[in-house]
């Protein structure tokens, strides 16, 4: 329980409107600051959950030399440990998540939404739910 | 915060939790973590000093890798734990510097 607790308030902390406010120059190829917010949350999470995913897809696969995870073919740790069945549903909890941002994310940064409050929102759950996954995964 | 910092910040909280932690490695763990609070309070998140918190957290990983005590299955899980974080943390360095969404893609559950 008090894991799960710090995990939500550490999560609630990355929300863009409770973030310090700095003075920063623009980020190359962004529209503007919540812009280049999402894609780096978006980035971070992506690359922490196919980190996971490849340890779970090894693991399924009893641990072949490599695996094809979303198109890419990539090697996997023999001495990793199997990848507890329980976890799983966190890990499609993320993913879930990443998916539902990564979709809001391309709509703002197209200009077909403007709905800043649902990218927010969407950014804000990834970061639970990607907390979530690691906090289960790694404490063992 | 990037999402990074807070799997970074996240860290002393999964690694107290582990059954059987030694005392002297629980006190590093805690110093570490009151470190990275005070980074992330000042506000400074930029990719030296993530790279700093990270690199502390290296140093705490690797004493517990080998502390003969804990049990492998909680090692491997440590290990994966790690290859999590770095691979954020190292994504995060790129993503501060530019934008490009069209290396974003949604991933398939399992």
């Amino acid at each position: 329980m008090k894991k799960m607790m710090v995990v939500t308030l550490l999560a609630l902390a990355v929300m863009p409107g409770c973030a310090r406010k700095t003075v920063t120059a623009p980020v190359p190829g962004s529209i503007n600051t919540l812009d280049a917010y999402a894609f780096r949350t978006l980035a971070d999470a992506s690359a922490a959950i196919s980190s996971v995913k490849l340890w779970q897809q090894c693991s399924a696969a009893s641990f072949p030399p490599t695996v094809v995870v979303d198109g890419n073919s990539q090697v996997c740790d023999p001495k990793a440990g199997s990848f507890p069945d329980a976890d799983k549903e966190y890990l499609n909890t993320a993913i879930r998540s990443y998916n539902v941002a990564e979709s809001a994310g391309q709509a703002y940064h197209a200009g077909a939404s403007n709905d800043t409050t649902a990218l927010s929102a969407a950014l804000t759950q990834l970061g639970v739910d990607v907390a979530n996954l690691l906090s289960r995964t790694g404490g063992k | 915060m990037p999402i990074a910092i807070l799997l970074a910040n996240l860290l002393p909280t999964i690694l107290s939790n582990i059954p059987g932690l030694p005392a002297t490695l629980l006190k590093i763990i805690q110093d570490v973590g009151a470190s990275v609070a005070a980074i992330l309070a000042s506000g400074v998140t930029s990719a030296p000093s993530v790279n700093t918190v990270l690199a502390a957290w290296l140093g705490v990983i690797t004493s517990l890798r080998n502390d003969p005590s804990l049990p492998a299955g909680t090692l491997a899980a440590i290990a994966q734990l790690e290859k999590a974080v770095q691979a954020a943390l190292t994504e995060d360095a790129v993503a501060a510097k530019q934008v490009d969404w069209t290396l974003l893609k949604p991933i398939q559950t399992v």
